[in-house]
């Protein structure tokens, strides 16, 4: 076995606080009050999915169900009744109680029968024994994967308070633990709730229902934004056909009002063609041309959540010319066009204060946004929103990605107000927004407390100031067993 | 006779008068308690000529024949002297105080008093503008006085699937404001055409209510007085509510029907000083003879409290929040004890945004009790889920009582051993399922905190509610997964 020090060894020279005991309590060797009975290497050719008998193999430890049956025949003392408590032997040591229909016991698995409850409770075994088998797998080398003997659990010394004080320290620990799943249950949804206030905060902001219209405030004394829309339109395709003459200017995709929502007042649809000066997709090069030093490049990992993510940036070595054709400014929306379906499509906006040059890989498609008409980040909100549906439901699939293109994101109907509106909107949006974000890394902070307050829990358990010692309780006969420790 | 609506008006308006010195709604439902008793028990002389139970030297001629500083002082000294002694009057008055400084105000609220005819008015109305003033003063939330009040369409529903009969003695132990027993009264007044011995014995013996808080006692002996409850028509009736701890020992009497919603909050705790002078907190066990366990949590304590003051085949509705159902330990052997001794027949999970205090996750257990037995009693309970799902506010989309229609449905409150599941496979989104005693008792810890709808929170769904709703659930997650640590530090705290 991979162990290089003896179980005691590591008990006695651990500080870890889940080894403590206190100095009234002895130590019994798991070994002198129950027995281990390891699984059986059942033949794979007789595994099923469904007919036979459920098999408990390693990684089925703590489930309620395993993932595969057993038809073939075998020894009655491999039988698993709920309630038993089961280890597996490689991997992670995981301990717990078989919350399953009668199974059978697979080889690497072994199940711990405790055979003398005057001396440990079993529920007071369920909360200790975790921490041993952990100390165990510290001290474990491997190549690959660490492996538990049976030998090595049976060598654990475990504490043994007086059983009266056992008793209180179990249904002390129960009822905290109940709070600390419910206070954990409660901060989960919190964390849910959180991301959908933030969907909501967007949908409210892009259907004109999270700020006042232009309309509203200044009734007789704004510019509309079908009236806006129509003005730089056509100063567009004039300069365009100034700049090419005798061609036919190609007009941007126009929505299909018909069938989209109203809107409000002084809103009008647009596409994502009408609202943007060009795009572009990225460069493609190969693995060779990544470098340490060499231009910054932006990939599709670089996206998440609607913000550009600035970790793992890999850098190329470009030409001058590459360089210009691909160079990102502030202000420019990145659309990820291949990835899986559920994440095709998702954007964010380059902001100010980037380092430059910047370029983007051929996985993303660069918008330049038309400034006139909108502001990238109330564009931006509304892909937040809109993308993953919208897109789910165009991408051409091929092999397990999905991809658009840029008709389809050009096509892509968006629901737009007048400029000033677009302005306050954006502020509302990002005030609440970075509440959420601050809230949701709080709570997910709290969330890894709260798994440290559940250990350290068990470490004052273990420590015996849990519950007070009572020096009425009788303390627990181990005399009779051989090689324990009695307390000094 | 004056239009209820403008009497209505005028005392609200009265009263942003006294807030804009300082004075808090509850001060000022407290002191216009004073006055319209002593009006009330004034004209009950001058309009229907029975005697009078207040001395004259402190009676309402007395207050209205004086003004400035005079007033002011002997309004102080008649709330002393009439908190003494034994009866409904001195459980009004108990440790009262003048909160109005002004005296020229004082006299204006006297006067505006005076110049209604209070007797007279529909007690409906009279009850509703207390009512009312009691509502608003829970709705601000900072003092903390709505953990007193249940909300009120709740506290119908649970009425009328419990459906109080004539003749029963019916006990809240944690009375707040009355709303359980005057709901109750005016449920039996509604069904049955009373005679005279019936009225006397709803109005003077059926209803029976504990407060511990001196304050909230007084506000609901008035709520339940402006009601005909309590009063012998001459004002000197005893006390339907006792002031005291219901928790600290048996009252003596059994009940057929206990309504009530326990204070939530932390457990009982006392603060006191070590010898080293440091401040401790040590929560609180209660211990007695016929409880099934002893334990410092409040809420489980009046669970016990309540089997102990029911007759047998008594009947039992009571508001509790989440820990009573899954906390472990003392709550484990309280649910084994429980499903065991009485019939635990049907739980509704409450839905957040209903109740005055924010955060609050909280149920209903309905519950008979029973005579000894070696088996169970409970061999079913019926679970209605009203809160997966389910938001409201306080404010914006408040709950109503049409909203527990089909809860009500659900039960069938006229025979409650014929009900019909609205869950099954076919229909997962059934929200009113039964569950057997044996399914239940084999549970970890007896957990009886059951849910299985899909929580959209968990899910992502089309169906996105508006930021505020979504913010106020976060509030309300938050808020309970504090009260949980809270507790946890509480427990923590008191070991060294």
């Amino acid at each position: 076995m991979a162990l290089t020090e003896s179980v005691k060894d590591i008990i006695n020279k651990s500080d870890d606080p889940l080894l403590a005991k206190h100095n009234s309590w002895s130590r019994i060797r798991l070994g002198d009050i129950a027995e281990i009975i390891n699984g059986f290497a059942f033949k794979s050719q007789a595994f099923s999915k469904e007919d036979g008998i459920p098999l408990i193999r390693i990684r089925d430890v703590g489930e309620e169900k395993t993932e595969s049956k057993y038809l073939g025949d075998f020894d009655d003392k491999y039988i698993v009744q709920n309630g038993d408590l089961v280890i597996g032997m490689d991997g992670d040591f995981r301990s717990a109680r078989w919350k399953g229909e009668i199974a059978l016991l697979n080889q690497r698995v072994c199940k711990l029968q405790l055979n003398h409850e005057d001396i440990v409770l079993e529920k007071f075994l369920d909360y200790s024994l975790p921490g041993y088998l952990n100390a165990i797998h510290r001290k474990t080398s491997s190549v690959t994967v660490k492996h538990l003997s049976s030998k090595s659990i049976m060598e654990i010394l475990l504490p043994v308070p007086p059983i009266p004080e056992q008793h209180r320290i179990v249904d002390k620990v129960e009822e905290l633990f109940t709070q600390l799943d419910a206070g954990m249950a409660a901060l989960q949804r919190a964390q849910a709730n959180l991301k959908r206030y933030r969907a909501s905060v967007l949908k409210a902001a892009c259907e004109g229902r999270l700020v006042a219209t232009e309309a509203q405030l200044h009734p007789d004394n704004y510019e509309p934004a079908d009236v806006l829309l129509e003005r730089i339109l056509a100063e567009r395709r004039a300069q365009w056909e100034e700049e090419n003459p005798g061609k036919k200017y190609k007009e941007p995709a126009k929505p299909e009002v018909e069938d989209l929502p109203d809107l409000p007042e002084g809103w009008v649809w647009t596409t994502v063609d009408m609202l943007t000066k060009s795009m572009k997709n990225g460069i493609y090069k190969k693995a060779s041309f990544y470098s340490d030093s060499g231009v910054p490049c932006l990939r599709m990992y670089n996206i998440e959540d609607g913000e550009i993510r600035w970790f793992d940036i890999k850098r190329m070595t470009l030409n001058k010319e590459e360089v210009s054709k691909y160079q990102l400014v502030p202000g420019d929306i990145l659309v990820n066009r291949v990835n899986s379906r559920e994440l095709v499509g998702k954007s964010a906006v380059i902001p100010d204060g980037i380092e430059q040059p910047l370029v983007f890989e051929s996985k993303n498609i660069r918008l330049e946004v038309e400034p006139r008409i909108t502001h990238s980040r109330y564009l931006n909100f509304w892909f937040r929103i809109n993308s993953q549906s919208y897109f789910n439901y165009n991408a051409q699939q091929v092999v397990g990605m999905a991809s658009i293109n840029q008709q389809q994101v050009g096509s892509m109907p968006v629901p737009l107000p007048p400029l000033d509106e677009q302005t306050r909107i954006i502020e509302v949006v990002e005030s609440k927004l970075s509440i959420a974000a601050v809230n949701l890394a709080l709570v997910e902070k709290e969330g890894l407390r709260v798994e440290r307050l559940r250990q350290s829990i068990l470490k004052r358990a273990f420590e015996g100031r849990l519950v007070p010692q009572d020096p009425a309780d009788k303390p627990v006969n181990i005399e009779s067993l051989q090689s324990s420790e009695a307390a000094p | 006779m004056n239009n209820s609506a403008t009497i209505v008006q005028r005392l609200w308006n009265y009263c942003n008068v006294l807030r804009d010195d300082g004075m808090s709604y509850g001060d000022y439902v407290e002191q216009l308690t004073y006055l319209l008793f002593l009006k009330m028990d004034h004209e009950n002389d001058t309009e229907l000529g029975r005697e009078s139970h207040i001395p004259a030297e402190y009676n309402w001629p007395s207050l209205l024949s004086r003004d400035g500083d005079e007033l002011e002082s002997h309004y102080r000294e008649l709330l002393a002297e009439l908190g003494k002694g034994a009866g409904l009057i001195p459980v009004i008055f108990r440790k009262a105080q003048n909160k109005i400084q002004d005296p020229a105000k004082l006299r204006r609220l006297v006067e505006l008093i005076d110049g209604e005819t209070w007797i007279g008015l529909n007690i409906d109305v009279k009850g509703e503008i207390y009512e009312g003033l009691l509502e608003k003063n829970a709705q601000d939330t900072k003092s903390g006085a709505g953990q007193y009040f249940t909300p009120r369409p709740l506290i119908q529903a649970m009425v009328d699937v419990m459906q109080p009969q004539v003749g029963q003695r019916i006990c809240d132990p944690a009375a707040g404001t009355g709303g359980f027993l005057l709901a109750a009264h005016d449920y039996i007044a509604e069904h049955n055409n009373l005679d005279k011995p019936q009225w006397r014995h709803l109005n003077h013996d059926a209803l029976h209510g504990w407060e511990i808080v001196d304050n909230t006692a007084r506000l609901c002996v008035m709520n339940l007085y402006l009601h005909q409850i309590g009063a012998n028509g001459d004002g000197s009736g005893h006390s339907p509510i006792h002031v005291g701890d219901a928790l600290a020992a048996h009252p003596g009497e059994n009940f057929d029907m206990v309504l009530t919603n326990p204070p939530f909050g932390r457990k009982s705790s006392v603060t006191y000083i070590t010898d080293e002078g440091e401040l401790r907190n040590e929560t609180q066990d209660i211990v007695r003879d016929d409880f099934w366990v002893t334990t410092s949590n409040k809420q489980i304590n009046f669970v016990q409290h309540i089997k102990t003051i029911l007759k047998q085949n008594g009947t039992a509705a009571v508001v509790v929040p989440d820990n009573v159902l899954f906390e472990g330990n003392a709550g484990e052997t309280l649910r084994r004890k429980l499903l065991h001794e009485c019939d635990v027949h049907t739980i509704v999970r409450l839905p957040t945004g209903i109740f005055y205090k924010p955060g609050v996750k909280a149920n209903v257990i309905f519950f008979d009790r029973k005579p000894a037995s070696e088996s169970p009693w409970t061999k079913k309970v019926w679970i209605y889920d009203f809160r997966t799902n389910i938001h409201f506010t306080l404010k914006q989309n408040p709950l109503t009582r049409a909203d527990l229609d089909d809860f009500v449905t659900c039960y069938n409150p006229a025979n409650r051993h014929e009900r019909t599941a609205t869950w099954s496979e076919k229909s997962p989104d059934g929200r009113w399922r039964a569950f057997g005693y044996d399914e239940l008792i084999t549970r970890d810890k007896v957990n009886l905190d059951i849910f299985w709808l899909r929580d959209e929170s968990l899910e992502d769904s089309a169906n996105l509610p508006e930021p505020e709703v979504l913010a106020a659930e976060i509030v309300d997650d938050l808020q309970s997964a504090l009260e949980q640590f809270q507790g946890i530090l509480d427990e923590l705290g008191e070991t060294d």
